[in-house]
């Protein structure tokens, strides 16, 4: 009889402990495959705004890259790096290729492995080649 | 003592059940529920921050959705429906391969939010007009969803969210289990690609919880 008592006990016991630690954490809800998403998404947009076609059928990027203006360049993607990583604890690197696939320009710290990257062709008119920027992000 | 059996025998069966769950719940990464929440904010974030986004209409690929609001709104929020959008009570059925199935991967689509075009649309109640649009208010929802517009820092633009609040009166987080998904985004009216602005200064992050 002690025994089916104890036994009884030792169940309610272990039931508790396993809903307490099954208790959904408020914070606990992203996945990993959402966390890359996300990331990846950040990193598309960023792209994304920064080649916005301007009057000059052109962009921040192709203006940067076409004058070689690796000053304003590192400046926007410091800002942009410095709001990423307060608000969301994220760091960023950005590389640029020429039409040969040399690196031509790099900003931030060599991303880990497991950073999620995404590219975007930036086409420049004079001359007219096609330069790939690369922008890599991960959580700190 | 058959009354002890059957209260052990009870707690028994209980307790093995709630134990397998959780034991297999900890071999899955995330549970179904998770997941549709997850998926339902990435596909209310891709519409909301696209310039239109980018829908099958008539077996062709069409966009701006944004734009077309003014023409037909009942047109858009039969499209916004059949993407899961628009007070669609089956939005947990559509599965995350299915959730943004119109939306072309790499295609150049700006990525604005349109403030002032609703704005122009519907004046300053556009907040409003846009959640019903798009049945952030509908009571026939499983889910309740909050978009807002923050600063990079996480503060909200000039009070630029709709949807359901996320703070009880106390100050506290309501949603327990949630979604969430984020876009940086421009606002069309304030960020001009042709100025000369620092993008950098006018980035905003569109945020959707879902719960």
């Amino acid at each position: 009889m002690y025994t089916l008592e104890a036994l009884i006990a030792s169940l309610i016991i272990f039931g508790v402990v396993v809903f307490a630690l099954s208790t959904p954490s408020q914070f606990g809800t992203e996945t990993v495959e959402y966390t890359s998403l996300q990331l990846k998404k950040y990193a598309d947009d960023i792209l994304e705004i920064l080649d916005l076609e301007n009057g000059n059928h052109t962009s921040l990027l192709g203006e940067w890259i076409e004058d070689k203006n690796w000053v304003e360049f590192d400046n926007c993607f410091r800002k942009i790096g410095e709001n990423l990583r307060q608000s969301n604890l994220i760091m960023l690197r950005v590389e640029v290729y020429d039409p040969d696939g040399n690196l031509i320009h790099s900003y931030g710290l060599p991303p880990p492995e497991g950073a999620i990257s995404s590219f975007r062709v930036v086409h420049v008119s004079n001359p007219p080649f096609a330069y790939e920027v690369r922008l890599y992000l991960w959580y700190v | 003592m058959s009354l002890d059996i059957m209260i052990a025998v009870s707690i028994l069966v209980l307790t093995t059940v709630f134990a397998s769950y959780t034991v297999i719940s900890a071999f899955v990464p995330y549970s179904v529920h998770d997941i549709d929440l997850q998926a339902s904010a990435y596909r209310v974030a891709m519409i909301l921050s696209e310039d239109g986004g980018i829908w099958y209409e008539n077996g062709s690929v069409s966009s701006e959705w944004s734009e077309k609001v003014w023409q037909n709104p009942q047109g858009i929020s039969e499209h916004l429906k059949r993407i899961g959008l628009a007070n669609s009570s089956k939005l947990a059925n559509l599965s995350y391969e299915r959730c943004i199935p119109c939306y072309l991967n790499g295609s150049k689509v700006d990525t604005f939010f349109n403030r002032s075009l609703w704005e122009s649309v519907w004046g300053e109640n556009w907040r409003d007009k846009l959640a019903y649009l798009i049945g952030l208010n509908s009571s026939v929802r499983h889910y309740r969803y909050n978009v807002s517009i923050c600063y990079m820092n996480g503060s909200v633009v000039n009070g630029w969210s709709i949807g359901y609040r996320m703070f009880d009166k106390e100050g506290g987080f309501i949603p327990t289990t949630f979604g969430k998904f984020e876009r940086l985004v421009v606002i069309d009216g304030e960020y001009d690609p042709n100025g000369d602005q620092d993008p950098s200064s006018y980035l905003r992050k569109l945020v959707v919880y879902v719960w």
